[in-house]
């Protein structure tokens, strides 16, 4: 099975922390490097759990979820907006627990991202939240792009 | 079927309320205008005085106090080096850039070199006044965004600018071919009196001069002395294509007639910097990082000038493919037309950057995240680079503008992904071979000297 110790730690941190990390060949080697992930989501170099979330986020499944609700409770906002920009690939139902909190995020990039995730999905509840953005958020560019996103969502 | 792939950006306004909350870190802002924020004591649009308050000239909002610049009477009784070219006699050879020069490049060569060190000169130096240089003069620096009818130096980008222009000339200083003069030439927009804004644009180049001078007495005291100083100002009569872009200052260093071109570098490379956020290796580190790498490979980085972009959708960049959010588009080569209409978006804003010239965007983040990404539309060359960028990501992305590709090599500029990349090189500076020097120097994008 492709994957299962196929590449070690270090190394995995190695290619994360690259100027263009080759995310397309790291996610072929699938969820058996998730556990690596999950630790590299915490790496103190923000780099590097950033791209270990937007890593996470393109091999998906139920594991890499853990990883992206990880990241989604980082102290760093550069964690958050890659967990909030990894979770618009993710199809999996749960996704839509890990974006709202993150659509009331204080890091306006963070809430910018989460809007888009949630323009990805039909999520009513979501949708709602993209309301409440379009009346009250402080920031007048993301109040246009919830607005713009719910301009082309349908109501049920 | 992501019903949204690349789009929502499109059309929202893409330059926003400045953020309060968020200034640009080592960049007081206090005087340096935004992007296309309106300036904040400009007049309102019935006002018949724009630019300029009063024809009586009375002393302008922002003027600096006369005395600050001793000034000579002397220099501004007109002395033109360019009456030879503007009367058609003149014979020298280009020397500014553009064809009207004070001297030709054989008589600086012939100068008795003067003292460079030692007791600090004081500043404002001694200066002449010359005539408007000729629309099209391609300067080595522009200083722009001045308030309006202001002339304080801001202390973000101009302050950047000037170091750069300082070290530049202190650099050559010990060179076959020192720079030995400098000319500055202010600008004004168009609103108001093309007499006050003769004035306008004077006291502008008198303002970067003094701040020209302190920085390069800071960085070696005396040097002032062996250059001698010119100051025009244009007025209104080349404005830009807005207001901002137009009050400027613009410097000229002298660039010798071929073939000595600008020994010892063959070939030429132009950077315009364009501010979103401020990355965590300052962008002189990563400027002389770059240098420390191209300069022994013959290319001259020349930082003509510098934008801070207030595009808070920008800040965090999508790099993510349009209609695939599971690909990045990040490719090689670099000119796409497959970039998502944000990074398209962002790419558009190319204020001064001519079309064989590099526009650089300093943003917060990608997504996902890289330190940086050379991709751009076709035609409009240039590259990211994020907060996280390494001392050494701004040459390897302008390695990949100019054509290089990666390589797995640690010793080297273009060390790649799954090697690492430029945080694993290991043998500072990295290295440019042979082969990728040629190819940088068939790029179109560096243009011999």
């Amino acid at each position: 099975m492709e994957g299962v110790m196929a590449i070690s730690t270090e190394q995995l941190r190695l290619r994360l922390n690259a100027d263009e990390p080759d995310y397309t060949s790291m996610a072929r080697l699938g969820p058996a490097i998730v556990p690596q992930l999950m630790q590299l989501v915490q790496d103190r170099n923000q780099a590097v759990a950033s791209a270990a979330a937007a890593l996470a986020g393109m091999i998906g499944g139920e594991q890499a979820m853990q990883v992206l609700a990880r990241a989604a409770r980082s102290r760093s906002s550069q964690v958050r907006t890659a967990a909030a920009g990894a979770l618009r690939s993710v199809k999996a139902p749960a996704a839509s627990r890990l974006i709202a909190p993150l659509l009331k995020d204080s890091d306006k990039n963070v809430r910018k991202f989460a809007i888009k995730a949630t323009a990805a999905r039909r999520d009513p509840a979501l949708l709602a939240e993209l309301d409440e953005i379009n009346e009250l958020d402080p920031e007048p560019a993301i109040r246009s792009l919830a607005a713009s996103v719910l301009a082309r969502s349908p109501r049920f | 079927m992501e019903p949204l792939a690349d789009e929502p950006m499109a059309d929202e306004p893409i330059v926003a309320e400045p953020l309060a909350d968020e200034p640009m870190a080592d960049e007081p802002m206090a005087d340096e205008p935004m992007a296309g924020e309106p300036m904040a004591d400009e007049p309102m649009a019935a006002e018949p005085m724009a630019d300029e308050p009063m024809a009586a000239e009375p002393p302008a909002e922002g003027a600096l106090p006369a005395e600050e610049f001793d000034i000579q009477p002397e220099a501004f009784a007109f002395e033109s080096d360019f009456g030879e070219f503007e009367s058609g006699l003149g014979e020298v050879e280009p020397e500014w850039g553009f064809e009207a020069e004070p001297r030709r490049w054989e008589s600086w060569q012939r100068e008795t070199p003067r003292r460079t060190t030692g007791a600090p000169a004081s500043c404002p130096p001694r200066r002449t006044s010359v005539k408007c240089p000729p629309r099209g003069a391609r300067p080595s620096a522009i200083l722009d965004y001045f308030g309006f009818d202001s002339a304080n130096v801001n202390s973000g980008c101009h302050t950047l600018l000037l170091d750069d222009a300082a070290r530049r000339v202190i650099q050559t200083q010990t060179s076959r071919q020192p720079i030995r003069s400098i000319l500055l030439v202010g600008h004004a927009d168009a609103s108001g009196r093309e007499r006050y804004n003769v004035g306008l644009g004077q006291r502008r180049a008198e303002a970067v001069l003094l701040r020209l001078c302190r920085t390069l007495e800071r960085m070696r005291p005396g040097i002032t002395r062996s250059i001698t100083f010119q100051v025009a100002s244009c007025g209104e009569t080349q404005t830009k294509a807005t207001p901002e872009l137009s009050r400027r200052v613009e410097i000229f260093l002298p660039t010798p007639p071929a073939p000595a071109g600008c020994p010892p570098f063959t070939e030429r490379i132009r950077l315009h910097m364009k501010i979103l956020a401020r990355p965590s290796v300052s962008i002189p580190t990563m400027l002389a990082s770059m240098r420390q790498v191209y300069e022994p490979a013959g290319f001259l980085v020349e930082f003509v000038s510098c934008e801070v972009l207030r595009l808070p959708t920008l800040e965090v960049l999508d790099v993510r493919c349009p209609g695939d959010v599971t690909q990045t588009c990040c490719p090689f080569p670099c000119p796409t037309a497959n970039l998502n209409a944000e990074h398209v978006a962002l790419f558009q804003q190319r204020n001064n950057v001519e079309s064989n010239e590099l526009a650089i965007y300093f943003v917060c983040q990608t997504i996902p995240d890289l330190r940086g990404c050379c991709a751009h539309p076709p035609g409009r060359p240039g590259a990211v680079v994020a907060s996280s960028a390494t001392q050494w990501t701004l040459g390897h992305e302008v390695g990949h503008v100019l054509g290089l590709q990666h390589v797995c090599n640690t010793n080297r500029l273009m060390n790649d992904g799954n090697c690492g990349g430029t945080a694993a090189i290991t043998n500072p500076p990295p290295d440019l071979t042979a082969a990728e020097i040629q190819t940088m120097t068939a790029s179109n994008l560096s243009t011999p000297c």
